[in-house]
């Protein structure tokens, strides 16, 4: 018997115990989870600066001694007197994120996706030809549902359609990316799924349903109790 | 006391109920198979067919960003597509700038899951592939990796320098590279506008299901040679490659929940609008 697989059939169930109510085990477990996230986030981090700041740094090296002190600057956040140190590397972060960010960013998000759009609509496949309709149609309605300088309200009718039209198209593109975050769970569901019923931690299934039917029999008898004794 | 309907009743069923239901109907294909129909989309496969269409021996930076909330689902795509890479004897660097331990899926892939194939096509570590692990600064260090690799990372994951790895002496900067692999999450929107972008590189996206729709713009701009997602795009690879592997094998829980889910949603949109027609005349005063 794996013992790894034991722990992580545990976590899984202890986890899933939130379906059927709060509980402290879960809360246990939720715990472990950001916890170990976090530690494991941080032991990276700190791997990082110590091979390609401190080891360059104690064999001469001087340049890392620039972004050391930048990150040791963001600490004086915490001490009132100097709060205003903390600043400058998030002036220097923020300075440059922004102008990287510039860089590729329009590229990709505005002149690739213009280009993309402004399409020939007839083509000799006829479904890409009714993709492209319902492009035209979508980039027009949904363009002109934000058309906030003209009072929608008071304009003409072809517009409030169009502008309805957008709703629409838009409500479907939000409904598709809820069904793909469904199946992105389903995914996670899978695995675990697959985990305690695949392997030796389907032992555990047993022991999972024996605590939840204890605690649904007390419950109820802790009711009844409670219900004789108001009567 | 009223009589309550079937409706109201599944209105207001325990939604502890419809969790026990929903497990035990995905529990079936874990015993037994269904073998639910799967269908190759046209993003997958130019994905397959742009890598296929590579000259054997070419030099792949595979970027993985993902948690391990993102494991389940990308990492059969990563195995699906690592394999093909394997068995065009490709050079593979890989690296993650967003996400730290996204550092431990390329050891996993290749000494875990992959190892058979791996032994078997005489990889060796530093010689055909290399794993750079974590370098921190997102946009930044991505940015820093195109001009010049060894800005940003001097040594590999297990602590190596580089200069000791045979296979790094090729590269000094992305454009060394002739192909790039995006997998992931976080670092999806960096890597389009870092990597692709200014540097042209023929970029291909393994993504989240929950990415898909974000990210199929970027394919239908042609800014990507190919794009799937998920455990479904693990299923579609592996079916394009016809090499089975765990998409394919997990597709039938997934599809299966899905299934029941839309049918809970049927069900409960009929209650709802019942139970709204029945309550409506009642509430304008009109008798039944």
């Amino acid at each position: 018997m794996n013992v790894e697989i034991l722990i992580a059939g545990v976590c899984t169930l202890g986890v899933w115990s939130y379906l059927y109510k709060m509980n402290p085990v879960f809360r246990v477990f939720e715990s472990i989870f950001i916890a170990t996230a976090m530690g494991t986030s941080f032991a990276f981090a700190l791997n990082y600066v110590i091979t390609n700041a401190w080891y360059p740094l104690s064999k001469g090296n001087m340049i890392g001694l620039i972004p050391l002190l930048l990150g040791a600057m963001c600490f004086f956040t915490f001490v009132k007197k100097y709060r205003y140190l903390y600043r400058i590397p998030i002036a220097f972060c923020v300075g440059i994120g922004t102008a990287l960010g510039m860089r590729g960013a329009i590229q990709v998000n505005l002149f690739d996706q213009i280009r993309a759009t402004i399409t020939p609509i007839i083509v000799s496949d006829p479904l890409n030809t009714f993709n492209n309709i319902i492009i035209l149609f979508g980039f027009i309605s949904v363009l002109t549902y934000f058309i906030f300088t003209i009072r929608q309200r008071t304009t003409s009718k072809t517009i409030m359609t169009l502008s309805n039209l957008g709703r629409y198209f838009m409500m479907a593109g939000f409904g598709c990316e809820v069904g793909q975050g469904f199946l992105t769970r389903m995914a996670y569901f899978n695995g675990r799924l697959q985990l305690l019923e695949r392997t030796d931690a389907i032992y555990l299934i047993p022991i999972a349903i024996a605590i939840v039917i204890a605690d649904f029999t007390l419950v109820r008898q802790r009711r009844g109790k409670a219900s004789q004794d108001r009567a | 006391m009223t009589e309550k309907s079937i409706f109201s009743k599944l209105d207001n069923i325990d939604r502890r109920i419809l969790w026990l239901i929903f497990i035990a109907f995905c529990s079936i294909p874990v015993f037994y198979p269904l073998g639910l129909p799967i269908t190759v989309t046209k993003p997958t496969l130019d994905l397959v067919n742009a890598i296929k269409a590579l000259p054997d021996g070419s030099k792949i930076f595979f970027e993985d960003d993902y948690t391990p909330l993102g494991h389940q689902e990308v990492t059969p795509e990563c195995i699906a597509i690592v394999r093909l890479l394997i068995s065009k004897k490709m050079y593979i660097v890989f690296a993650s700038f967003y996400t730290p331990e996204a550092a431990l899926w390329p050891p996993y892939i290749f000494n875990v899951a992959l190892s058979k194939e791996v032994e078997a096509a005489n990889y060796k570590y530093g010689v055909n592939y290399a794993f750079l692990g974590f370098i921190p600064g997102g946009d930044t260090s991505v940015s820093a990796f195109c001009l010049k690799i060894r800005q940003v990372a001097n040594v590999d994951y297990y602590g190596t320098p580089l200069d000791q790895l045979p296979i790094m002496n090729n590269f000094e900067k992305i454009q060394d590279f002739n192909f790039c692999v995006t997998s992931g999450s976080t670092g999806l929107a960096g890597m389009l506008s870092q990597m692709q972008a200014p540097y042209k590189m023929p970029m291909v996206i393994l993504c989240m299901g929950n990415d898909y729709s974000n990210m199929v713009r970027y394919y239908q701009a042609g800014a990507i040679k190919g794009l799937t997602s998920g455990l479904r795009g693990a299923a579609e690879i592996e079916m394009a490659l016809n090499t089975p592997g765990e998409g394919m094998s997990s597709m039938d829980i997934v599809q299966g929940g899905f299934l029941l889910l839309v049918t809970f949603i049927i069900i409960g949109n009929i209650s709802y609008f019942v139970a709204k027609y029945r309550s409506k005349p009642l509430q304008e005063g009109n008798k039944r």
